[in-house]
């Protein structure tokens, strides 16, 4: 039986890069179904905590479950073939493939390009009109649409994204995130990292504020949100003295 | 941040209607739609064990090298042995073994770069395609 309460799980995490310390002991549980909001500032360790979750940065200490198993140190193309999928900060989309061949790195063995392609062409019609483009050559937005179509496709349990909304006009953020609440609704666990709150209150079931490496504020966003200033302000102070 | 120039003119604003944890049923379009908790236990029924990934590949990796180690050791015995005999039968079956090591030890050659320089090449294809890609921004 799996813990649906504490799907993902991260016990008194601490990691860096070459000796620079970013998380300083983060304990998190995000239950199944939960979207769960990362905010806090530049540089506060959001990117650091996903990249953690998603196997690419190894804690120092500390460990990190999924559904009660550790998988600290596991391989992340292991937790990606799992069902963990992460859309990283700049879309990770190729800029000199077509948007039909961006899509087609979803195939695999258990699905047809002409699947995948008629999947994300579904949800995202606009990428249909724009298949034999160069990705490079579309706008942000509907870059992000590649991005989340390819995650969308692969059908995944757990979906992080990292800072969807960055230097995109907020009517095309309300549109991604509408895409983001229908991934939601299929039953999968969505962490999304944001600066802004106003962003992100829509859709959020909680949301955490990270502010110099560990967890300040954890609760409803309507309840954290009055907070998020003193918190930010106060983190300013910190390494300003 | 948010009030940045569009570069998507031709979107319609449509806001994102709030959410709450139990409005879990809608729109699933033509994904198929599974619950959260069989998504959750298919997600961990998958996950590999901590150790598991990283020993396979080593496990492979020192077995191609043991098998190309002794595949050459084998080609030389043979050659040698061969080169010193004045039997052409017994030369015949050196040569014969010498052939077999010699395939053991592509064999193995092939198992080692397969589970070591393999994943090393990989991560520096990957990395020359992102640091092109950046560059192309």
């Amino acid at each position: 039986m799996i813990p649906l309460d504490s799907l993902i799980e991260l016990r008194g995490v601490h990691a860096g890069y070459e000796g620079v310390e970013v998380l300083r002991g983060i304990d998190l549980v995000v239950p199944a179904g939960q979207v769960l909001a990362v905010l806090g500032p530049n540089g506060a360790g959001k990117t650091t905590l996903l990249s953690v979750i998603a196997g690419l940065v190894r804690p120092t200490r500390g460990d990190v479950l999924f559904g009660g198993r550790r998988v600290t140190g596991v391989d992340p193309v292991a937790l990606a073939r799992a069902g963990l999928c992460l859309i990283p900060e700049g879309r990770g989309v190729f800029a000199n493939l077509t948007v039909a061949e961006n899509l087609w790195l979803a195939a695999g063995s258990d699905r047809s390009r002409e699947v995948v392609e008629s999947r994300a062409f579904e949800v995202f019609p606009r990428l249909g009109e724009r298949r034999d483009q160069l990705a490079g050559s579309l706008s942000g937005g509907e870059q992000q649409m590649v991005a989340l179509s390819r995650a969308l496709v692969s059908d995944p349990a757990v979906l992080l994204l990292d800072e969807l909304s960055m230097g995109l006009a907020p009517m095309v953020v309300d549109d991604l995130y509408r895409r983001v609440v229908d991934i939601a609704r299929m039953g999968v666990t969505v962490v999304v990292v944001e600066q802004f709150v106003r962003t992100i209150s829509h859709i959020a079931d909680r949301g955490i504020a990270v502010i110099s490496g560990r967890i300040v504020l954890d609760g409803r966003i309507e309840e954290i949100s009055p907070q998020l200033h003193s918190a930010y302000f106060s983190s300013s102070e910190e390494v300003s003295t | 941040m948010n009030d940045s120039k569009t570069d998507d003119p031709g979107v319609e604003r449509h806001p994102v209607e709030p959410r709450s944890v139990d409005s879990r049923s809608a729109d699933s379009r033509s994904v198929e739609t599974r619950s959260t908790e069989s998504r959750a236990a298919e997600f961990v029924a998958s996950l590999p064990s901590p150790r598991a990934s990283g020993d396979r590949s080593d496990r492979f990796a020192r077995l191609g090298m043991v098998i190309m180690s002794l595949g050459l050791a084998v080609t030389v015995v043979a050659t040698v042995l061969s080169q010193t005999s004045d039997n052409s039968l017994d030369q015949s079956t050196q040569i014969s073994l010498g052939i077999t090591g010699l395939a053991a030890t592509c064999f193995g050659g092939v198992i080692f770069l397969r589970y070591s320089l393999g994943e090393l090449l990989r991560f520096w294809l990957l990395r020359m395609l992102h640091e092109r890609e950046t560059h192309r921004r």
